[in-house]
């Protein structure tokens, strides 16, 4: 009885500060994804990516950013050049801003990155409230589109702060039906 | 001899599978991305290539025409390509121009009897409507 009462006091002395509170979160967030699982398991189509991972999608994808700078000019097999340097930098400092993550659904989020024909990169990113594709040119510019249903160009801006305003801002409800 | 692309003809581009050209949609689906096809002309005759698929099949059959316009080829990197098949209905009813352009042989590559062009300015959305238009068919047996 006197040891059962002893090893949490002992463990407690050992434990990092706030220890307790990061494993109370990590619990929280434990049950609060298997419940989102769980109830976006009513549409199959949506259920494919649930529960999100946002540090697991950017790190795939800053990972394969990377490897455009080891693609040789004529990647593509039509000759294209080399991807720059510039953008390559671009578009990783992009997605390691925390604002980045508010153009992207909570929820099922697909962001994907592909090198372009003119040296530039691009990101597409799906799942929300409209499809947005950013270009990075070779010097490293973005620009910031939102498509609609007939994949119509709704608006373009060239900052991160101006897009998530706008995207914030949009109401796929009212832009679709008029 | 020259060979006018109909409505009825079908356009092939290779689409490197490394690094990989294919993104999730909004339904979650597979679909190719439209950096494909995205191009900025600097001369009028500045376009997209492409191969005729018709062409090839007076060739031979279709698996030799698609590996004639696409599986044989490898990239530098020495990556192989997936077939993106588009019906050329889709860029000539968007107002593109598509055009028979045979290349020569050359130090690296045969003569290709099937080259063609799609020529025009191609903008954001029309090369999102393109990239969704077409299939992607990918080698069975190596």
């Amino acid at each position: 009885m006197t040891l059962t009462l002893e090893r949490p006091q002992r463990e407690a002395a050992t434990r990092p500060l706030g220890a307790d509170y990061a494993e109370a979160l990590q619990r929280q967030s434990r049950h609060r994804n298997v419940f989102i699982s769980w109830s976006w398991s009513i549409i199959p189509e949506l259920a494919a990516e649930s529960p999100p991972n946002f540090a697991f999608l950017r790190e795939r994808e800053v990972a394969k950013i990377r490897s455009f700078a080891a693609l040789p000019s004529n990647w593509d097999s039509y000759g294209a050049p080399v991807i720059s340097p510039l953008a390559i930098q671009s578009a990783i400092e992009l997605m390691q801003q925390p604002a980045f993550i508010q153009l992207l659904p909570y929820y099922t989020p697909h962001i994907a990155a592909f090198p372009l024909r003119n040296g530039g990169i691009q990101l597409d990113l799906n799942g929300g409230k409209a499809p947005m594709e950013i270009e990075i040119a070779p010097g490293g510019e973005r620009e910031y589109t939102l498509f609609g249903p007939d994949e119509e160009v709704l608006w373009e801006v060239p900052t991160l702060a101006h897009a998530i305003q706008l995207y914030q801002d949009f109401d796929p409800v009212s832009a679709y039906l008029g | 001899m020259s060979y006018l692309i109909t409505p009825e003809n079908h356009l092939i581009r290779r689409v490197p599978k490394q690094p990989s050209h294919i993104a999730r949609d909004a339904a979650g689906q597979l679909s190719l991305t439209s950096s494909v096809f995205k191009y900025a002309p600097v001369t009028p005759r500045d376009g997209v290539s492409v191969d005729v698929l018709e062409i090839w099949l007076t060739l031979g059959s279709q698996e030799q025409a698609l590996h004639e316009a696409v599986f044989r080829h490898v990239t530098a990197s020495g990556a192989g390509c997936v077939a993106a098949v588009l019906p050329a209905a889709v860029p000539l009813s968007e107002g593109l121009n598509c055009v028979h352009d045979p290349t020569p042989a050359n130090g690296h590559e045969p003569a290709n009897p099937a080259h063609a062009l799609i020529l025009g300015l191609i903008d954001k959305p029309l090369a999102r409507k393109l990239a969704k238009a077409c299939v992607l068919v990918e080698q069975t047996t190596p």
